[in-house]
């Protein structure tokens, strides 16, 4: 049944069993018409040739040819051909043939001449004697009739196809069209954009009320991520408070003489609630991201400029490290967005390899158009990577707190990312470097 | 160098507090709940800067400052916004603010801040490029180039920017959030030390021909070149 999954594909099937149905039913009706034709037709030649030389009586030649001429004449034969034979030779009948007739039924056409007909069948019977009595019918009155029905079956049956094909064709572009309405709208609110709905189209169209139970799960989905986020940054505000009022207060100690000699681990505590105070900052950032504000600041920008301004800054950071940056050749490749999001994340993506591998790594970034529409932006290493089970998690920014150690360090940075590539209508991907991470952002062109 | 500040907060508690804050610092300070009356206040009294809420009663903050800077008004004004709030930031700055801190407000930064804006204050857009003295250092923002005791440093782009953001604002700390928008022109904090790489590469610079170190750290909160 998966080829049935394609709206296309369903429409194919349905098109092609209606007209292998409509056709078979066509030609079924035609030759069982043609069927029961002949069978009258050779019923008739049958009986007129025992009425004029009943089975079993034996009748003198011109008593046959007399009752001939009677059938000729009469209404509802005149229009057969009667054809009495001796030994070969035609001794009476109404009309002549230009060649012998087989004994039993078989057809006769324009070739054999006979006059005033056209296509016939003909029964040649044997009455002993050397006589033998032929009757012919005409069977092109049917045969018009048979033109006349192939007429009706291809405009009839033809325009039953026809009507078929543009129900099945406006069918399924109004389908199509609902499911791209939906689709749109699907995109824009994984994208950030909680406001989109789908377009209704009558409260009392089946449409109408589909659309209309998903906006209302849109809607409740909006709820939940509004209460989500209401709580999340009350959360991240109401505990920053308190806590920037700590660090203030660990400064104040810091610098009181009397502190000097715990003025280190004093220092580790500051260093603590800055840690502390950039995870929150960091959670209101992302949601400030998701909620999609951030859009009103996008603008077409030159990537490339960007990329090498990042890896400029992130070069000084990157040799005090130990470790090696090389940037391949870049072209411009212009995209919409935010450049201090994008800026972010081009440094977070650095940032995060030169912190998660060891001193000596190597860094490569890269930056090209992978397929039309799409620009791809790569930085891969050499260090330990991430292991293909961790990965989806390490771009989840609870999985890390959820699961401890197992992904420690990729932090918030690569969620972060990830919310940023999400509101540009991109993709991120982490994969093996073999060996090392790689991690592989595609965004669409401006 | 104490200043004279209004603070223009509807909350009294974080008011009263922000306000005794500074007051460590030297500063005088007057509390303003409501839009309004400090739009009044500010007409009919002197202050060296103003730090303004986005969101007040009466008046809110962006219209109060809308309606200052159409009225000439140019006391420096400070914005204190929400974080995660980057549209708060960009209504501030377009409205006329000179500069913004996200709340909860680090009181040493918003001293930062205040200190190189009332500074700053002098320096208008024709004299941006003027050369800078302090000490043995000249900086000179036109030709992009520097010398110590008379000899050419050799610096890269940024790191000059760097030195000439210390150097315009010199005896007054500048802070790592400061160089990180003036210099880099980030709105976030990288993970990784930034700026500490790009001061420890300048301080080897401004150290090549000699002479000590002219920048100090100021611990937690940022750099400053000795006026």
């Amino acid at each position: 049944m998966i080829f049935f999954r394609s709206l296309r594909a369903l429409t194919l099937a349905f098109l092609f069993f209606f007209l292998f149905a409509t056709l078979a039913t066509a030609f079924g009706i035609y030759f069982a018409t043609l069927k029961t034709i002949d069978h009258m037709v050779v019923q008739r030649i049958t009986s007129t040739s025992e009425v004029l030389a009943p089975e079993g009586e034996q009748l003198s030649a011109g008593r046959i040819g007399r009752r001939i001429m009677a059938a000729a004449r009469d209404r509802d034969t005149g229009d057969l051909g009667l054809i009495l034979l001796e030994r070969g030779r035609q001794i009476a009948g109404n009309v002549r043939v230009s060649r012998p007739l087989p004994l039993g039924l078989s057809q006769v056409d324009p070739a054999d001449e006979i006059k005033g007909l056209s296509h016939g069948r003909v029964l040649v019977r044997d009455l002993g004697g050397g006589l033998r009595l032929a009757v012919i019918a005409e069977t092109e009155p049917f045969d018009n009739y048979n033109a006349a029905r192939k007429r009706i079956y291809i405009f009839g049956f033809g325009s039953i196809i026809l009507v078929a094909l543009a129900a099945a064709t406006t069918f399924t572009l109004i389908i199509r069209q609902r499911i791209i309405e939906m689709r749109r709208t699907v995109d824009a609110i994984v994208e950030g954009d909680l406001s989109q709905r789908v377009p209704g189209s009558g409260p009392h169209t089946a449409f109408g009320q589909q659309a209309h139970a998903f906006n209302r799960m849109l809607d409740r989905i909006g709820d939940l991520m509004t209460e989500v986020q209401n709580v999340t940054n009350g959360v991240a505000h109401e505990l920053r408070t308190p806590l920037a009022r700590l660090r203030n207060h660990l400064t104040l100690i810091a610098h009181d003489p009397r502190a000097l000699p715990v003025r280190d681990r004093i220092e580790e505590a500051q260093a603590q609630a800055d840690s502390l105070l950039s995870l929150f900052s960091a959670l209101l950032r992302m949601a400030e991201i998701d909620s999609g504000a951030r859009r009103e600041n996008f603008a077409v920008l030159n990537l490339a400029d960007l990329v090498a301004d990042c890896a400029e800054a992130l070069e000084v950071v990157v040799e005090d490290s130990g470790h090696h940056l090389s940037v391949a050749p870049l072209q411009p490749i212009f995209v919409r967005g935010d450049t201090q999001l994008l800026s972010q994340m081009v440094i977070n993506l650095l940032e995060n390899a030169v912190r998660h591998t060891p001193s000596g790594s190597e860094i490569r970034l890269s930056l090209s158009v992978a397929q039309p529409g799409r620009a791809a932006l790569i930085v891969a290493d050499n260090g330990p990577g991430i292991a293909p089970v961790d990965r989806e998690r390490a771009l989840d920014r609870f999985g890390r707190l959820s699961r401890g150690s197992e992904v420690k360090g990729h932090g918030f940075g690569l969620p972060l990312v990830a919310s940023i590539v999400r509101l540009h209508g991109g993709s991120i991907e982490l994969g093996d470097a073999q060996p090392g991470l790689e991690v592989t952002v595609l965004l669409p062109t401006a | 160098m104490s200043l004279s500040l209004l603070i223009v907060e509807d909350d009294e508690e974080l008011a009263t507090q922000l306000g005794e804050q500074l007051s460590l610092f030297g500063h005088r300070y007057t509390i303003i709940g409501d839009g309004r009356r400090a739009n009044q206040m500010i007409a009919t009294t002197h202050f060296d800067a103003v730090i303004l809420d986005r969101i007040l009663p009466m008046i809110d903050g962006v219209t109060l400052l809308k309606s200052l800077r159409q009225h000439n008004i140019l006391t420096p004004v400070i914005m204190m916004t929400a974080l995660g709030q980057s549209r708060q930031k960009v209504e501030g700055l377009e409205s006329g603010a000179d500069d913004y801190v996200v709340k909860p407000v680090d009181p040493a930064e918003l001293n930062a801040r205040l200190q190189a804006l009332v500074r700053a204050r002098g320096w208008t857009d024709n004299r941006a490029d003027e050369t800078l003295r302090v000490g043995d250092l000249v900086v000179s923002p036109a030709r992009h180039s520097a010398w110590r005791d008379g000899k050419a440093l050799r610096l890269q782009k940024t790191e000059f920017k760097v030195l000439a953001e210390l150097v315009r604002h010199a005896g007054t700390p500048v802070t790592r959030a400061m160089l990180l928008e003036r210099v880099w022109n980030y709105d976030f904090e990288p993970a990784t030390n930034l700026v500490e790489a790009y001061i420890r590469r300048l301080r080897i610079k401004l150290m090549e021909f000699g002479g000590d170190d002219p920048v100090v750290t100021i611990r937690g909160l940022g750099y400053m070149i000795r006026g």
